[in-house]
């Protein structure tokens, strides 16, 4: 019968023309590495970042005694952050001894610590940095190192200024992530209804 | 590790020639388009591999492989669920028309472009019970893959079997 096929929708399903598309366990095993390898790069990159924020003030502090509380005040928040961002990015893996029905119950989970993280964030990474700069510059006033020169005045409030630019940028695009995520975790709760 | 000492690279060999198709056919139900369904293909692949090195045997190695590849491909799924249409449940699919009023002709691709918007329809869940059924599972492994009760999937699987009888069956009749 010409439409035989048709009627059994199993049968139909799995005599479908398939490409043949398949992976040797080589070129997956070399596939995996290359993912993880990329992976390690970027906590490699994020903790070489963190260490720099901290070490260049230990560095400076060295040189320039009169500026030590602001300093020391800077490696405090980067560890602080680092130690943050840490805490936040654990492994985001779906186990596969988990049903699907709970894959997508510990996926919702990750949703909300990503919308979670970014909430957090936009405290912390512009009331933080914030701080830190406004601190800096007062210990520097204060230092006697300077002169109220206006060409030092001009550098303090073009810092201050340019911070106020990037901080006022980060925090609705943090924002706007937190409610990305909010409406992810909306639609998987609205298909799990 | 693996119960039976068998190493990752040979379970994985062993899963791909069993199932190899059958993850083909589940990227190609979960991404209309060829390069995404090529990207979801290898990402399942991949997890698959990373995955077996943990497999303990408690459950069969077909259900294992189905829940990788589910778990890999809802993920997807959902995290470009913004720009998707609405996903629906079994429920409101049987009430929904058939694309082509139920009137299916003798044509093979036809029929199969039916099912793949029938099951991309389809919230998570009832999109999983509904490819393990055209895959030839029964309701007991159905229930294995994706954790829901037997009395659950039995329902699903009533519904399923209604619907699809009556797009294919009724298109069969007509075409005869």
């Amino acid at each position: 019968m010409a439409d035989e096929p048709q009627s059994d929708p199993r049968a139909l399903w799995q005599n479908q023309p398939t490409e043949g598309v398949s992976m040797s366990a080589d070129a997956v095993r070399r596939k995996s590495d290359q993912l993880q390898d990329s992976a390690r790069r970027r906590i490699a990159a994020f903790y070489a970042m963190g260490a720099a924020n901290a070490g260049i003030p230990l560095v400076v502090m060295w040189f320039l005694p009169e500026l030590r509380l602001g300093l020391g005040y800077l490696v405090l928040t980067a560890v602080f952050l680092v130690a943050f961002v840490r805490r936040r990015s654990g492994s985001r893996t779906v186990s596969p001894s988990m049903t699907p029905a709970q894959g997508l119950a510990f996926y919702r989970d990750l949703l909300a610590r990503e919308r979670d993280f970014r909430r957090d964030s936009t405290r912390w990474f512009t009331i933080g940095p914030a701080l830190n700069i406004v601190v800096l510059s007062l210990v520097y006033v204060a230092s006697p190192l300077f002169h109220g020169t206006t060409a030092e005045l001009a550098v303090i409030g073009m810092i201050l200024a340019t911070h106020v630019v990037v901080l006022a940028r980060i925090a609705p695009r943090l924002r706007n992530e937190a409610r990305k995520f909010q409406t992810e975790i909306d639609a998987l709760d609205g298909l799990a209804a | 590790m693996a119960a039976t000492g068998k190493d990752a690279a040979e379970r994985y060999e062993e899963a791909t020639a069993a199932h190899g198709a059958a993850l083909e056919r589940l990227a190609r139900a979960y991404e209309a388009d060829p390069d995404r369904r090529r990207d979801l293909l290898q990402e399942i692949h991949i997890a698959l591999w990373r995955s077996l090195a943990g497999f303990d045997g408690r459950c069969s190695l077909r259900t294992w492989v189905y829940r990788v590849a589910h778990n890999t491909a809802t993920s997807q799924v959902i995290r470009r669920r913004t720009n998707a249409p609405t996903l629906v449940g079994l429920d409101q699919v049987e009430a929904m028309p058939a694309d082509d009023n139920g009137h299916l002709e003798a044509d093979q691709h036809r029929a199969m472009q039916q099912i793949l918007t029938l099951v991309r329809a389809l919230a998570p869940l009832d999109r999983q019970v509904i490819l393990l059924y055209l895959e030839g599972m029964d309701a007991a492994a159905i229930g294995d893959v994706t954790g829901l009760s037997s009395g659950n999937v039995a329902t699903k699987v009533h519904r399923i079997k209604k619907i699809l009888g009556q797009r294919f069956h009724e298109g069969g009749r007509r075409g005869r």
